[in-house]
């Protein structure tokens, strides 16, 4: 086809994009309304290369496909979606025609372009409605629908979505947004907010639902934008969404409007919408409202069917409580007509509830007041509360039953008292167990106030909580009652309180008073003088406290024993004894004076007879004067007055000097002396000297065949020991520890007894052990004994040098 | 006995305060024998009249007077001027009687039973025989 002159106005007045190119490309035709469906003007284009269009309507690929055709002789036709020249989608129907020359030449390409958009938008929205119902219809799921409703539209038909309703109050509430890119959701909610007023898109959701009326902005213009955006944030962000067109539709359900589906594009997509899209969009939202409307209903009846449900079960789990409770749940009316009976009454009262029901309330109660239910009707319709009211019932046996008893009002949803019920419970175990508890409290009590022992319990504070008759007596008081009432300072205060050894005690120091700080201890002996009287009296107090679960003391429990009557008597013996040996002593030392006087006499005499009897008198003098002085020292240890006086001496001349008192007494044995201990020691001398004798007239008493006793001596840097050796009967093992008791006395093969008290290894034992020291024994039985005593050489011996110290003198 | 001794002893005075006859009577006889002028005393009304009079130079005590207790005696006479030069030895019958020796203030004790030759050695002890004086 040859395009002549002629045929221009032609072209021109077609309703058809004409566009006329060689076989390079370059345009050298461009018609009015190729300038209206691409964008450019025909200035704009003419000689210019149709490939440098920007952006294309026409690649490469295209191009070589329809060149290849035409080349065959033949034309080309086909639809193609490219973006005019502002960007904006558009589609075309394409018919391609080869230009030729006279010769038949292939020069040139004509291309006739209808615009097909409209049409291929209604095929996509029908397309796509068809869709939409089916997706729409697919779940009455509220969340699903609304889901569906955003993924049909997102990227379909807009580059966000956002479906807002009316609430219950009348507010609009989104309920979903959703964008192309999830990541700008962020933005298109901000955008929502700061969008100016009159484009707000908030602002005209409001008021397409107030109208029900849609609403399209085909074109929004970033003049537009900088014109009506008064914050420069807001501004930034609409810029940056790159809004474009926006269209706003009600969701209206039974002519009522619910809510408005917003379809809104930006530079994504760069589609702008027309009132066709706007028909299409309007076609969408009615059936996306009635899907959301199902939804909402289905929701709806779900929720009823759920809460109903719900209800169904309290009311089924309430009354299998009533029936399964322990308690007798009794229901009734104002007059007092019993309505319900449930197991538990059942139960406790022996009826059924088939013979309960219809009948009276006031029939198991006949020995109450008969008024009472009137009473409690009474009370509750005044808004009182009766609760736990302690009361009798009769069961069917006619038994009398001890209940507790519940009373509330029956309400109607007018919240009138339409009833009562009772809720009883059965406490006549609870009674029982409390009665047997009380008893079991008075037994305790009449235990407590019959015993001899004073008990009293004092509180965390000190104050006096309990007290039995006992220890009201002991401390000066008619009775327990009388104590209790009085003040615990006054009590106190009544007294001078000492320890066993006379050393007053302050309130500190006192047994009870330690007990309340948590410290148990040992009984303890205390003495107690009553300050107007002077009256001594005596205890044994016993403090101990009792803890909670978190260890703090509740109380002190004391428990004294009242024994000045003992202390008393051991007062007396002590004083027996000591006056009974002085008074033996007395003219025991009449006696030895004048034995020794007579000695002397008869020795300036030389009569040898005399002073034979008179020495076996002075030896049995001494016997006597050792064995009163032995009771006197163990009546000592008894009463813990054994005092030791110590003094720095030197044990080897101690040693020796006894040995040389002792030699005389026997005729029979050689003492002999071993090793040596020239050390200092600090001990009491007269007392280690008295160790010494007792264990040297042992060996003498013990040892009647042999003739020698052997007394050796050792040091160490620690301490000193002294062993005194026999070869006489010696000790069976199984008695050797028992030498050492008191009044334990050895017996000799034939049940030969020995003289003595049995006293001597057991006071020389007292007196080592006050020293620190030691005394134990080694023996073979026959073949003798070795009895052994050590000392410690305390600091003190190692530092005093001078041996010439002031010592006492012996007899 | 030690005739010499005897006659060397013969100005010193001995007090025994004992309100047991039989030992005052065996201590006179063992001190007398001694040498010494010896005057036995039985209680504490004679011992002051007698210290109204005279003054002794040895003084024995029993720790357990009745009345008044030995070791009071003591003590008054230690702290009085006119008579604490005069040595006491207090005498007991007691086993634990160094402490009251140091309460009373006495020079030195002896324990009941004695020996005669103990009593003599201690006395002597207190009263050194001032053959000058003789």
């Amino acid at each position: 086809m040859k395009i002549n002159e002629y045929h221009s106005p032609l072209i021109e007045a077609i309703q058809q994009a004409v566009v006329i190119t060689d076989l390079n490309g370059i345009i050298t035709l461009w018609n009015e309304y190729a300038e209206k469906l691409y964008g450019w003007t025909t200035q704009e284009v003419l000689g210019k290369n149709i490939f440098d269009l920007n952006p294309p309507i026409l690649t490469v690929k295209d191009a070589k496909k329809i060149v290849t055709k035409l080349t065959k002789g033949e034309s080309f036709s086909g639809e193609f979606n490219i973006q005019n020249k502002t960007g904006e989608y558009i589609y075309i129907y394409v018919t391609d025609s080869a230009i030729k020359d006279e010769k038949g030449n292939f020069i040139g390409i004509v291309c006739i372009a209808n615009d097909i958009t409209e049409r291929k938008k209604q095929d996509e929205m029908l397309q796509f409605l068809t869709h939409a119902s089916k997706q729409l219809g697919s779940s009455l799921e509220y969340e699903t629908t609304l889901k569906n409703l955003s993924n049909l539209v997102v990227p379909t038909l807009a580059d966000w979505c956002s479906i807002d309703v009316i609430d219950e109050d009348g507010s609009i509430k989104q309920l979903s947004l959703s964008h192309i890119h999830a990541n700008k959701i962020k933005f298109a909610k901000e955008l929502r907010k700061n969008y100016p007023a009159d484009l707000s898109i908030d602002s005209n959701i409001e008021r397409v639902i107030k109208t029900g009326k849609s609403k399209l902005y085909s074109r929004i213009s970033e003049k537009i934008l900088d014109k009506t955006t008064p914050n420069k944030d807001a501004l930034q962000v609409s810029k940056h969404m790159g809004l474009i067109s926006i269209m706003i539709i009600p969701l209206i359900v039974r002519n009522k409007t619910r809510g408005a589906i917003s379809f809104i594009t930006t530079k994504e997509s760069n589609r702008v919408y027309n009132k066709h899209d706007l028909q299409m969009a309007e076609e969408f939202a009615r059936r996306a409202a009635f899907a959301l409307e199902n939804a909402r209903l289905y929701r709806k009846a779900q929720l009823e069917i759920k809460e109903r449900k719900k209800a169904e079960e309290k009311i089924k789990q309430l009354a299998a409580m009533v029936e399964s409770s322990q308690d007798a749940i009794i229901g009734c009316d104002l007059h007092g007509i019993i309505t319900t009976w449930n197991l538990g009454a059942e139960k406790l009262y022996g009826y059924k509830a088939k013979e309960a029901v219809g009948k009276h309330i006031s029939f198991i109660n006949p020995h109450d007041d008969p008024k009472q239910f009137e009473t409690f009707t009474q009370k509750l319709l005044q808004g009182k509360q009766i609760e736990h009211y302690q009361t009798t019932r009769v069961n069917k046996k006619g038994h009398i039953i001890d209940v507790s008893v519940t009373v509330s009002p029956v309400k109607d949803d007018h919240n009138t008292i339409i009833g009562i019920s009772s809720i009883a419970r059965n406490i006549s175990d609870h009674k029982k167990l409390e009665e047997e508890l009380q008893e079991s409290r008075d037994q305790l009590e009449v235990i407590l106030q019959n015993v001899t022992d004073g008990i009293t319990v004092l509180d965390p504070t000190g104050k006096l909580i309990f007290a039995n008759d006992a220890a009201a007596k002991l401390i000066g008081f008619p009775n327990a009652i009388q104590l209790l009432e009085a003040n615990t300072t006054y009590i106190i205060d009544r007294f001078d309180i000492m320890d066993e050894h006379g050393q007053l005690l302050d309130r500190k120091q006192l047994p009870s008073y330690k007990a309340l700080q948590g410290e148990e201890e040992p009984e303890v002996i205390v003495k107690y003088i009553v300050k107007n009287t002077g009256e001594e009296m005596w205890s044994i107090i016993k403090s101990t406290p009792v803890f909670d679960e978190d260890n703090n003391v509740i109380f002190a429990i004391n428990v004294f024993r009242d024994i000045t009557e003992q202390k008393m008597r051991e007062k007396r013996k002590d004083e027996f004894i000591s006056i009974a040996s002085h008074e033996l002593k007395t003219p025991l030392t009449s006696i030895k004076a004048f034995t020794q006087l007579l000695d002397r006499y008869f020795k300036q005499k030389d009569d040898k007879q005399a002073i034979a009897y008179l020495t076996r008198m002075i030896g049995q003098v001494e016997r006597l004067t050792n064995l009163v002085d032995d009771l006197l020292d163990v009546s000592k240890i008894q009463a813990g007055k054994f005092i030791l006086n110590e003094e720095v001496f030197n044990f080897d001349e101690m040693i020796n000097d006894m040995i040389n008192e002792i030699q005389p007494t026997t005729d029979d044995h050689t003492i002999l002396k071993k090793g040596s201990a020239d050390v200092l020691v600090f001990a009491d001398k007269y007392r280690v000297a008295q160790v010494l004798i007792n264990l040297l007239t042992n060996a003498i008493k013990y040892s009647p065949k042999a003739d020698q006793i052997i007394v050796h001596t050792s040091t160490t840097p620690d301490e000193v020991t002294v062993a005194v050796q026999d070869f006489g009967l010696g000790i069976s093992a199984d008695k050797q520890h028992k030498v050492f008791e008191r009044f334990y006395r050895v017996e000799g093969k034939k049940r030969d007894s020995y003289p003595g008290l049995g006293l001597g290894l057991y006071i020389s034992q007292q007196i080592m052990k006050r020293h620190n020291g030691k005394l134990w024994v080694e023996s073979d039985e026959g073949k003798g004994s070795t009895f052994y005593f050590s000392l410690p050489i305390t600091l003190r011996s190692r530092l005093v040098h001078d041996t010439s110290t002031q010592g006492g003198t012996y007899e | 006995m030690i005739p010499q001794l005897k006659e060397g002893h013969m100005n010193k005075h001995i007090w025994i305060i004992d309100d047991d006859p039989g030992i005052l009577e065996v201590t006179q006889i063992i001190l007398e024998e001694a040498g010494y002028q010896v005057t036995a005393i039985n209680n504490e009304e004679v011992l002051n009249e007698k210290l109204q009079e005279t003054l002794p130079d040895l003084i024995l005590l029993d720790i357990l007077l009745s009345g008044i207790e030995g070791p009071e005696i003591s003590h008054r006479l230690k702290t009085s001027v006119q008579t604490q030069h005069i040595p006491i030895i207090l005498m007991s019958a007691n086993t634990s009687i160094e402490e009251k020796v140091q309460e009373a203030l006495a020079d030195d004790y002896i324990r009941k039973p004695f020996d005669i030759d103990v009593l003599e050695k201690i006395v002597k002890k207190y009263l050194k025989p001032t053959i000058t004086n003789n």
